[in-house]
């Protein structure tokens, strides 16, 4: 049963590849934004330290820019998942009855049809920046570093995954949730700035409700080798089962909800 | 020719129309201003909290920094709507035959939509903005700003509406939207005040229309405007030349999209 599931993937996968590299011009414009977006923070910080003090706090230019490549691959991984964020346009036009109707999961149907192959693109070009700052500063972090690092990148990304999810999923209740989803994607912009720079309460926010901190300053801070508080930690793990377990729930009532909708 | 007239008067109040049916969205839509206005409140402060040499950065203070973004988010919110991305879908969807059967005109169709949303996000955001920006940033609004306001409205869905166009040669625009949100992002002044810049990037930046739709205004507010003609100049001719390119491709388009349906 499982191998027809990631039979089903594969073809989802070759679906994708194939739409992306249909339009070869919209592709080519899609590589060079990417590229000119990895640099937009880059530009904003070098503009503002040429008027500012050698560093923000513990962060200067190099970290800063290490923490803009983070994010970068962070979003790389997200847009992996975009299926979950086009789910309320899914259930507005009515297009969740063809996954009910095939023999898979729902879930894997909205994340195969979503997938975005522009993202491997934009993981590979995040970790080039990020080792093109690593070797300009070097500043290399130990296998240690480097594999926490990855687990906090990667499940962080994945918390906010799911917390996005669970917004689409309101769109079962709610109907057209646009504003909600681009009010949420608003506060991802949080990610890109360190913790530190952020009030208390709003740094607590951060970590717990929204929990943008670990695919972004907290993975910054391990990768660069700064000191973290040991309940971070547990945040973390706290934070990815939490919003799980959230997703799960919701996801099997949306489910109930639109099937007994007819 | 009255009766065009009203069906595009029509157009203006679809938006009012439709968003009654959402009022959750319309809630979202306020919060999204002091939201992005938080982060960069909570940024700004603490790179000024830094010590930032004679509490201002190129003559510009704490208070006025805040003030622009405060501006360039507002028009930001304004012109929210994706127009291109609207006419590309008319496009490859076949909904472009619909006007192209009536007795309609495409693009006063579009625009008419596009600047009565608009129109209608400036009416429900405009005291708010107006009692902040006067009352905390002590920003003296003069009416030559909503002169601005207008035409920079005017600019963006012009430039928007030929973008959209393009997708009859192009197929799909994503990457050159994306391309172009870029461009006003950096040149336009929404990351940051272009008068931080280098001056040979300031100088670039009139070549395009993108520093007329944000900075200029924003700018404006601050009394820190060279020249207000100058601006109103540009602006004007940028318009005008927009809506020539606009009256070629819709002709080349057009014939395009009939050859091919």
């Amino acid at each position: 049963m499982k191998q027809s599931y990631l039979k089903i993937l594969n073809q989802y996968m070759r679906i994708a590849t194939k739409n992306l590299l249909q339009y070869k011009v919209n592709f080519v414009f899609i590589l060079i934004y990417w590229a000119l977006s990895l640099s937009l923070l880059i530009v904003f910080w070098k503009v503002l330290f040429q008027h500012l003090p050698e560093s923000l706090g513990d962060w200067d230019f190099y970290s800063l820019c290490i923490l803009n490549s983070i994010c970068y691959i962070s979003w790389g991984i997200f847009v992996f998942f975009w299926g979950i964020h086009q789910i309320p346009q899914k259930v507005f036009r009515g297009e969740i009855d063809k996954f009910l109707s095939r023999p898979m999961p729902v879930l894997l149907g909205l994340f195969g049809e979503g997938l975005n192959f522009t993202a491997v693109y934009e993981i590979l070009a995040g970790f080039l920046s990020l080792l093109l700052f690593t070797f300009w500063q070097q500043d290399f972090p130990n296998i240690l570093q480097a594999f926490l690092f990855l687990v906090a990148l990667i499940g962080g990304t994945l918390a906010v995954v799911l917390v996005h999810g669970c917004i689409s999923l309101l769109s079962f209740w709610f109907g057209k949730i646009s504003f909600v989803q681009s009010f949420i994607d608003d506060l991802d912009d949080f990610q890109k700035y360190p913790i530190s720079f952020y009030p208390a309460k709003i740094q607590y926010f951060l970590i717990f409700i929204l929990p943008i901190y670990f695919p972004g300053s907290f993975a910054a801070k391990i990768y660069l080798g700064l000191a973290i508080p040991n309940w971070h930690w547990v945040a973390f793990g706290v934070c990815l089962l939490v919003w799980s377990i959230i997703f799960m729930v919701l996801y099997k009532a949306c489910l109930r909800k639109y099937e007994a909708h007819g | 020719m009255r009766l065009m007239g009203k069906i595009y008067l029509q157009y203006f109040f679809l938006f009012y129309k439709q968003l009654r049916e959402f009022k959750v969205d319309l809630f979202f839509a306020f919060l999204k201003i002091p939201t992005s206005l938080a982060l960069i409140w909570f940024i700004w402060s603490y790179i000024f909290s830094q010590g930032v040499s004679g509490g201002s950065v190129q003559g510009l203070t704490f208070k006025n920094i805040i003030s622009y973004f405060m501006t360039v988010q507002w028009i930001g919110f304004l012109v929210s709507y994706k127009l291109s991305a609207e006419i590309a879908s008319d496009i490859h969807q076949g909904q472009l035959t619909l006007f192209l059967s009536k007795p309609l005109r495409y693009f006063p169709a579009k625009f008419s939509y596009a600047m009565g949303r608009s129109f209608f996000l400036f009416s429900i955001s405009f005291i708010p903005f107006l009692f902040v920006q006067v009352y905390f940033f002590d920003v003296q609004v003069h009416a030559l700003f909503f002169v601005f306001l207008i035409k920079a409205i005017c600019l963006f869905y012009l430039f928007e509406y030929l973008i959209g166009m393009l997708s009859f040669w192009l197929k799909k625009i994503f990457g050159l939207e994306s391309l172009i949100d870029f461009l006003f992002n950096v040149l336009g002044g929404k990351l940051i005040p272009l008068s931080l810049f280098p001056m040979w990037l300031v100088k670039t930046s009139y070549f395009i229309p993108t520093r007329f739709i944000y900075f200029e205004p924003a700018y404006s507010l601050l009394n820190q405007s060279e020249n207000s003609l100058d601006i109103l100049g540009y602006q004007l001719i940028y318009i005008i030349m927009l809506l020539l390119v606009i009256l070629v491709v819709n002709q080349r388009g057009y014939k395009i999209y009939e050859a091919t349906t």
